[in-house]
């Protein structure tokens, strides 16, 4: 078969100056490297609930302290870097403008990293504080400005206010009358991480007391992957899907749809966190039904994506980044449909403090989120190094690995969950519980194993495909697919 | 606390309904009455009645792996699956192939089934088999060709049946090698319809396709082409069933979206649908070709790089 304009003429290689190939590298392999070590700390402190920690007695690696680097790490070390590093290849290519400034990006590197080093060690010290998924420390004695610690908080709102310089300068000089979806999702988010940020870390530290810091603090949780992770995910996959199809998404409407019910119902859900505890019931009324809404938000962006897909089928079988974002689009599904549900009074009596909840937290971050950064990285990897993957098959160990240990985590974890639950309920003996969870939690870290062996696959073929031999790769074979 | 009452009569005759009912349902509705253009229907020849070649008969093995549950144990597109499928699986005894790079009316080459055995239809329940061995397709090519071959010798058989009155016996005695033999003759009589090199696109060129387009094909692609024209709601295909036109701006293409594709969609027509072979010469074609694809993309011109099936995508 011929194509019907010369592939010479219909690549379009992106000129260099536009798009920071350093900065998207960089942030990249910081994503990967502290997911691989926040995924390592996780398969090494799910060995103590079967009583084979390996660092069992070291105050600074017990339980409550690594399991704060397991979850921050994720969440700052991981996601941020990868959205990050996604956006610096995304944003200038949909406004046509460069970032403000390469030596700003930088330096954003640098004092993001410094951070996460920072929390890291604050965390494992005992510095951390007792605002979930927010527990970088303040570094001040609680309550007082009396100063202990790096005051890793005020790093990171500097952080997200930086990056926010950074990449609304070509937003802002972009503006025309209509902007694609991508851009009111990335924008949204890098605003909202600022104000969630002061929100969940000023608020219960400082002025209010009690349940209304409590309050304050399940709003920030929620806010933090309702109006950060959710958006820049989105933002994102808006981008990322029609570039690879090369295929416009299927509805515009539905797309701006989707992102005006994410803002008008999402804000606030967090107090779902703590439902039937002495938060005034209205409030938490209120967090389930903005949350079973959350629904119709999550319908917009899963029917425009399968709608989006519909004709190329053949691409989950021959294009790996698009079948990373399939698999994480089913998750997605599931989690939110998920969520509609346990998110209800009568769920909760069972499922709440029971491992039901870290397997939902593992099937949204890892499922979809972080599913769709690998998949972004994917794709993006040899377009930055310039080098065709060291070895394709890693990446498909990587995905099978990956995807066959989160499904057996979360099956695990669920079922655990109900188990739990319902001794829970039967008012069985402590022990007995732990007993019963026993098997849960040996097959919970060897699926966690499978999942950290993958993700070595692929920092392993990452780190070979930047150094090792230069395979040829040519751009404009991605333009005119040829027959192989 | 009131202790559970034994059921009674009342909620087992209802139980027993409860299962009765649906599997009744479920089990008449198999029996669909033979349809008009349907070669064929209950009476007539068998598969027995119509031995294959070697090809042919291990492309049989193959089909009733993959392809039985949708298309059906003798290719009328009755399988299991088929009844929730929109568009439906595809009646080969019917003789209707859409796809074809042969002249209107006729079968297809075997070229043609290859594409869409490997390629799947885009925007279908028709998956591609790429990882099938090529060998196994092409049997299978083979005996999707026999189980065509078989339909047009039922509409003999019928004709013979209703027009002289024989019996199904007289004819498989009498008449059937020379229904066979009519039957292979279709086959080896199609014309290919041969691609003229395709002329670069230039504004001029689709320009010209506009016109013929909004007075040819607009009352059923609509003016815009998004598949909505004033009779898009009124057509029926082979099997009576709705059908609606392409919706160009999609972009998706059944069976190939590249400039030659749609050429032959043009030219061959769609068996079994509507869409009748279009005349004219082969710049008129192009011209059409290219305002098509600039529907989807408006920048075809320059842009426009088709979507190749076959081989791994070098994206991954």
């Amino acid at each position: 078969m011929t194509s019907v304009a010369d592939p010479a003429q219909v690549a379009e290689v992106p000129s260099e100056p536009l798009v920071d190939k350093g900065l998207v590298k960089w942030h990249l392999t910081a994503a990967i490297f502290f997911m691989v070590t926040a995924m390592t700390w996780g398969f090494l402190v799910s060995l103590q609930f079967f009583g084979h920690y390996p660092f069992e007695g070291i105050s600074f690696l017990s339980y409550g302290r690594v399991r704060l680097l397991h979850t921050n790490e994720i969440a700052y070390g991981f996601l941020v870097n990868g959205f990050v590093g996604c956006m610096y290849y995304a944003i200038p290519r949909m406004t046509g403008k460069s970032v403000a400034s390469s030596k700003l990006g930088w330096l954003i590197f640098g004092v993001w990293q410094f951070i996460i080093v920072a929390m890291s060690v604050g965390q494992l010290l005992g510095f951390g504080q007792g605002v979930e998924w927010g527990e970088t420390p303040t570094g001040f004695r609680p309550g007082t400005w009396e100063l202990q610690y790096i005051p890793v908080d005020f790093l990171i709102e500097l952080g997200a206010v930086l990056v926010a310089i950074q990449f609304l300068t070509p937003i802002v000089k972009s503006v025309r009358k209509h902007q694609y979806v991508s851009l009111w999702y990335l924008t949204a988010g890098m605003i909202w991480l600022i104000l969630t940020y002061v929100m969940g870390n000023t608020l219960p530290e400082w002025t209010l007391a009690g349940t209304s810091g409590a309050a304050t603090v399940g709003l920030f949780i929620h806010d933090l992957v309702g109006l950060f992770v959710t958006p820049m995910g989105w933002g994102l996959m808006y981008f990322f899907v029609p570039v690879i199809l090369r295929k416009p998404i299927w509805s515009h409407a539905l797309s701006v749809i989707g992102f005006w019910a994410l803002a008008f119902f999402y804000p606030l859900n967090g107090v779902h966190h703590f439902l039937l505890s002495s938060i005034p019931m209205s409030v938490q009324y209120g967090a389930i039904i903005s949350t079973m809404a959350v629904e119709i938000v999550v319908t917009t962006v899963v029917v425009n994506f399968f709608a989006t897909m519909w004709g190329r089928g053949d691409a989950l079988r021959t294009n790996l980044p698009i079948r990373w974002f399939f698999t994480g689009m089913i998750c997605y599904f599931i989690t939110c449909l998920q969520c509609m549900f346990h998110t209800t009074l009568t769920m909760q009596e069972i499922i709440h403090f029971t491992d039901w909840v870290p397997g939902h937290a593992h099937l949204v971050m890892l499922g979809v989120f972080a599913f769709w950064i690998m998949g972004m990285t994917t794709w993006l990897w040899p377009r930055l190094t310039g080098s065709d993957w060291h070895n394709r098959r890693l990446n498909h160990w990587h995905y099978w690995l990956t995807v066959i240990g989160l499904v057996i985590m979360f099956g695990d974890l669920t079922a655990a969950g109900l188990v739990h639950g319902y001794m829970l309920a039967a008012l069985s003996p402590w022990m007995e519980i732990v007993r019963a969870m026993h098997g849960f939690w040996v097959i919970r870290t060897f699926a966690g194993g499978m999942i950290v062996a993958g993700q070595l696959c692929f920092a392993w073929n990452m780190y070979k495909t930047c150094t090792g031999e230069v395979k040829p790769y040519d751009y404009r074979v991605d333009l005119a697919t040829v027959e192989a | 606390m009131r202790s559970m009452t034994r059921p009674g009569p009342l909620l087992h005759v209802l139980a027993i309904l409860a299962l009765v009912v649906p599997a009744a349902l479920l089990l008449s509705s198999r029996d669909v009455p033979a349809q008009e253009g349907d070669a064929g229907g209950r009476v007539g020849l068998t598969l027995a009645d119509w031995p294959a070649g070697p090809a042919a008969a291990r492309g049989r093995v193959v089909y009733d792996k993959y392809c039985v549950g949708c298309h059906g144990s003798s290719g009328m597109g009755d399988g299991t699956a088929s009844r929730w499928l929109n568009p439906a699986p595809r009646n080969f005894q019917s003789g209707n192939f859409k796809f074809r790079s042969t002249e209107s009316g006729q079968l297809p080459t075997e070229a043609d089934l290859m594409h869409v055995i490997t390629c799947g239809l885009a925007g279908s329940a028709m998956p591609g088999f790429p990882l099938v061995p090529e060998q196994e397709r092409r049997d299978v090519a083979r005996y999707v060709m026999h189980l065509a071959t078989l339909g047009l010798g039922q509409r003999e058989v019928r004709y013979l049946m209703e027009e002289e009155e024989l019996s199904l016996d007289e004819i498989r005695a009498e008449h059937l090698e020379v229904i066979r033999a009519g039957a292979e003759q279709r086959v080896a009589s199609v014309k290919t319809i041969p691609i003229p090199v395709a002329p670069p696109i230039t504004a001029a060129l689709i320009a010209q396709g506009k016109q013929v387009f909004d007075t040819q094909c607009a009352a059923c692609h609509g003016a815009t082409g998004r598949g909505d024209g004033s009779s898009s709601y009124t057509l029926r295909d082979y099997k009576d069933d709705e059908i609606r036109p392409r919706d160009f701006t999609t972009g998706v293409f059944r069976a190939g979206s590249t400039p030659q594709d749609l050429y032959l969609r043009l030219r061959a027509g769609l068996s079994g649908t509507p869409m009748p072979a279009i005349p004219g010469s082969d710049e008129e074609i192009w011209a059409q070709v290219y305002y098509i694809l600039s529907l989807r993309d408006p920048d075809a011109q320059t842009t426009y790089v088709p979507q190749v099936c076959g081989g791994e995508d070098p994206q991954r």
